[in-house]
């Protein structure tokens, strides 16, 4: 689905449900700030949307439920025959519901508290997570429980299956979740990720096998390590099913953060989705998927934050060498961002598996040759696994203004592209918001979509117009990004200037270091003989000291040179300035 | 056209074929010695050159120790790493002393002229291919160009006569350039105040010379025609000041249509718009009023020039409350007043004083201004409209030649240090 047809979805009946249902927080005002009103909207959502669903079934599972306390029936066992019974992946065994909450005003604490822990274990984590039972007991305390419960059971509140499919209640979710983080202003982006460049990740994704996956369907998998509130996932789900019926996505995540975690189990739960497979944790850290290979990895991890918390594992970790995820080796400290990019390449499947991440400007160039980002840049070109590294407008993203790129990484390059990196320069392919939402001041709309997709599945050196939209592509072997780093000396000499050797090697003048960044393609004796000794004819490599670099000068590569206007012409202009002002001087002043 | 030959770099591509292409490390050594003087002479890189700065004052500037800081000779090229998108940012330096160390400093290895390859630096800069050299996480100051970079910088490298002959050229002719550049400044100062005399005259004099005068006995106005009257500005235009909605209501300001004009925009003189609008809600809960077209507006606070500026509403529009507004009764024609004003700049803000103070409708109501018959303000008004568009346009026109001279003077330094240009 575009982003055009989803918003005209979502503009009708959709939009106005989730606004009912966030209107509920004017119960809240005083009691709680602004941006904490989805703290008890969404989970209060989650279990009304659980607690009618479960109506139907409800008496039964209570019956049930009391059966097998009888036979001592418990943990995995009583788990599948309550669920089998309330027909969910969840249930709830307590002998409240919303209604019957709402029946007894005064224990309306006591009662709601028993409710809760009548819920099967995986809701009662998401609970947990929301840190729920401290908004219930300052919602008790401040008088609002009764009526915020209320309301849920009012018309508006209602969300029951037969009324709202799984899908719609998806994306009423979705909106309250949005409202939720545009509640929080410039943080919003710290969790959220907006849906225009999700979309084009989406595409760069499934690009190799899109009409394939439209005729036949496919059974795939996709994994976020830094989901949020799992909104790439999501995406990622909405555009496969859209493209087929048959397309079927079963998806996994690791969020570290206990409130968006939380948001994120609840929204699969709620879609009928994989909810087991939405993880809490630190994927740095604490990798919840070790071993796991993935078709699809999306993610838009943090960049800028420093992995100080994690190191001790990271570096534990880093002596296993290739057996664990930090092979190539350990970027500086100050920044995280290329460690996830190890964590995907490792959890991709061979063969196959695509990744889009979003990295910011400093895993294209940070490092010296020999240091660890440049080591894990040689390790993902060299063993061929960087398709394509697109640079994206400056705001774009909620949260930050800086530029971003995404980089699209594969364990099977098709054919044409083996051997290659291509470019593309997409920063002056946007649409103007006409309204910001933080530092998010423009939009990828279909059309520019379409032309950075367009330029992508070309593959050439190309620039691509549509309207005002501009992208450009150029396309590299893989070596073009390698170099040498080569260390010069200067040899102590004699007075005839002739280089004093011992034992048949010159000595260095002491401070006379200095290197040279020689392309892979370039013959190093070449180089030093020509840019070197007709300067220094005392210069000598110890080529002992070599060190292999990889670094891509995105800006540099796109640079156009334009030259100034001719002095003539500018000269021709000043002269016709000259002449009307003569004129006009005449007119002002007469012949005087 | 001498014989050019093609050197395979983007921001250089062709230079004449008996010169070569050298890099900057075969040219210069980078000096980075820590100075460790007492007392050094500091030099800050301006664009304007490299200059002495005044540690004395200028509080907190007063580094602690200058042990870090670079030691610069004569001759030595400075050029500033971070800052690579706003115009060139390298001079040679012409004074001893010592430079902050995040700039780079380029001392000349032989006898070359280190003014040849400033003057190519800054073509680098303003072509910006210095800045596509530069590395970083954002477009700000972070974007730096690396040592390393520098270092490895090719340059177009023509004999030191050559060099020598090119930057003489190239100084001779700036110098010209740049008298011209003054030159058309104080023409443009000059017309200005051609301007405002033409304006004051013709708004106290009249458009008759001939015509019999008497004493106003006001500072401003001099002698008037004697058929002419005096009359307070309070006698002959409703006036008042605006407001501003509450900011915190959105309701008041959020898809508003009304235009709301804020101090600033006075400087618009003739006001087709204004940047932000006010909803009905808004009017009705301030102290804004929505005045008619041919208001005249009056800048009433500001330390700057804001204080007593005019302007004309072309529009139906309100204004805050550090404006105020004239609407003129039949007596008097709205163009008139607003030249009167014009007139009167230099008298108001004399009065008033540059302070903050500001200058209050009561005070205003009582200025006194020359008052000719309604027709003759028409008049008045008519040779003034043309009179001020003639010197504007051709103040314009200057202006734009001042640009083009400085457009002009960077084309011959391109042309002259890439060899395009033969001296």
């Amino acid at each position: 689905m575009s982003i055009n047809s989803l918003q005209k979805q979502t503009n009708t009946n959709i939009q106005e449900k989730a606004n009912l249902i966030w209107e509920i927080a004017t119960h809240l005002v005083g009691l709680f700030k602004p941006h904490e009103y989805g703290k008890v909207i969404l989970p209060m959502t989650v279990l009304k949307r659980f607690d009618d669903a479960l109506a139907p079934t409800k008496q039964a599972v209570v019956e049930m439920n009391e059966k097998l306390a009888e036979m001592k029936v418990e943990g995995e066992a009583r788990d599948g025959v309550l669920c089998k019974t309330s027909g969910y992946a969840f249930y709830n065994t307590s002998k409240f519901d919303f209604k019957k909450l709402v029946s007894d005003p005064n224990n309306i604490e006591s009662n709601f508290e028993n409710y809760l822990q009548g819920f099967s274990s995986n809701v009662k984590d998401i609970i947990s997570n929301f840190k729920f039972t401290d908004q219930v007991k300052t919602m008790a305390d401040g008088n609002v429980l009764f009526v915020v419960i209320q309301e849920f059971i009012s018309p508006k509140g209602d969300m029951s299956p037969d009324r709202i499919t799984s899908t719609d209640m998806g994306y009423i979710f979705e909106e309250l979740i949005r409202k939720f983080s545009e509640s929080y202003d410039e943080q919003a982006g710290a969790h959220f990720t907006s849906r225009d460049i999700i979309y084009l990740m989406t595409e760069l994704l499934i690009a190799p096998e899109k009409e394939y996956i439209k005729a036949n369907g496919c059974t795939k998998t996709a994994y976020d390590m830094a989901m949020g509130t799992s909104q790439m996932l999501g995406c990622l789900t909405e555009r496969l099913t859209d493209i087929s019926e048959d397309a079927d996505l079963t998806c996994f995540g690791e969020e570290f953060n206990p409130e968006t975690y939380a948001i994120a189990k609840a929204d699969m739960l709620i879609k009928g989705g994989n909810a087991s497979g939405m993880m809490y944790g630190d994927t740095l850290s604490d990798d919840k998927f070790s071993g796991y290979e993935f078709d699809y990895i999306i993610s838009n991890p943090p960049f800028g934050i420093d992995w100080k918390r994690e190191r001790a594992e990271v570096e534990k970790e880093a002596k296993k060498g290739y057996d664990g995820r930090f092979g190539p080796g350990l970027p500086t400290i100050s920044d995280g961002q290329m460690l996830f990019m190890l964590n995907g390449i490792k959890k991709l499947k061979e063969g196959s598996g695509r990744m889009a991440i979003i990295q910011n400007g400093s895993s294209l160039f940070t490092g010296d040759a020999g240091s660890g980002s440049s080591e894990i840049r040689r390790y993902v070109i060299t063993e061929d696994m960087v398709e394509a590294i697109i640079q994206l407008p400056t705001d774009l993203f909620y949260n930050t203004g800086i530029s971003t790129y995404i980089w699209v990484i594969t364990k099977g390059k098709p054919v044409h592209r083996l051997g290659k990196i291509q470019l593309i320069d997409a920063s002056k392919c946007f649409v103007k918001r006409r309204k910001n939402i933080g530092n998010k001041r423009v939009d990828l709309d279909d059309k520019c979509i379409e032309l950075i997709m367009k330029a992508y599945i070309d593959f050439s050196n190309e620039i691509y117009t549509k309207d005002d939209l501009v992208v450009e592509s150029k396309t590299f072997d893989n070596d073009y990004f390698g170099y040498t780093k080569v260390t010069v000396m200067t040899a102590q000499a004699d007075k005839d200037g002739k280089a004093i050797l011992k034992k048949g090697k010159p000595q260095a003048v002491k401070g006379s270091n200095d290197s040279e960044i020689i392309p892979l393609s370039e013959d190093i004796d070449e180089f030093i003989a020509k840019n070197v000794l007709p300067y220094n004819p005392l210069a000598f490599v110890d080529r002992k000291k070599d060190k292999i670099g990889y670094e891509i000068p995105f800006t540099r590569l796109f640079y156009k040179f334009t030259e100034p206007e001719s002095s003539e012409d500018i000269f021709a202009d000043i002269k016709a300035l000259e002449e009307e002002e003569t004129i006009l001087m005449k007119e002002l002043f007469g012949n005087a | 056209m001498r014989d050019m030959i093609s050197t395979g770099i983007v921001w250089c591509p062709s230079i004449p074929s008996d010169w070569e292409i050298r890099r900057v490390k075969n040219c210069f050594y980078i000096s980075k010695v820590k100075a460790g003087t007492k007392n050094p002479v500091v030099l800050k890189l301006a664009r304007s050159g490299v200059q002495v700065k005044d540690v004395t004052v200028n509080g907190g500037q007063m580094a602690e120790s200058y042990d870090d800081y670079n030691p610069v000779q004569v001759g030595d090229l400075l050029l500033n790493p971070m800052d690579l998108y706003s115009g060139a940012n390298c001079n040679v330096s012409e004074v001893e002393g010592v430079i902050s160390p995040a700039y780079v400093n380029l001392r000349a290895k032989e006898s070359i002229n280190p003014f040849f390859f400033d003057y190519y630096f800054k073509i680098q800069y303003w072509t910006m291919a210095m800045f596509a050299h530069g590395k970083g996480v954002s477009y700000d100051n972070r974007w730096t160009i690396n040592a390393e970079s520098v270092k490895a910088y090719e340059l177009p490298f023509p004999s030191v006569d050559e060099q020598d002959l090119i930057v003489d050229s190239i100084k001779k002719r700036s110098i010209q350039i740049d008298a011209l550049i003054t030159n058309a400044e104080k023409q443009i100062e000059k017309l200005k105040s051609y301007k405002q005399s033409v304006i004051t005259e013709t708004v106290t004099k009249g458009l008759d010379s001939d015509v019999q005068m008497k004493e106003s006995g006001v500072e401003w106005i001099g002698e008037i025609p004697e058929h002419w009257q005096l009359s307070h500005i309070g006698n002959l235009a409703e006036i008042g000041s605006g407001g501003t909605p509450n900011r915190n209501i959105p309701e008041y300001w959020k898809d508003g249509t009304i235009p709301w004009m804020s101090s600033g925009e006075i400087n618009l003189e003739y006001v087709n718009d204004t940047a932000e609008k006010i909803t009905e809600e808004g009017l009705n809960n301030s102290n804004a009023k929505l005045l008619p077209k041919n208001t005249v507006m009056l800048g009433l606070i500001g330390q700057g020039k804001t204080k007593g500026l005019t302007a004309i509403l072309n529009i139906e529009c309100c204004c805050n409350q550090n404006l105020a507004y004239l609407i003129p009764n039949r007596f008097l024609f709205y163009k008139y007043l607003f030249y009167c004003f014009k007139a009167m700049y230099v008298y108001i803000r004399g009065i008033v004083g540059e302070s903050q103070a500001g200058i209050y409708q009561g005070f205003l109501k009582k200025q006194y201004i020359p008052l000719p018959r309604i027709s003759e303000q028409q008049a008045i008004s008519d040779f003034l409209n043309h009179k001020c568009s003639q010197i504007d346009k051709l103040i314009a026109l200057k202006q734009q030649k001042i640009e083009k001279l400085q457009q002009y003077k960077k084309s011959l330094i391109y042309e002259y240090v890439t060899g395009k240009k033969e001296v």
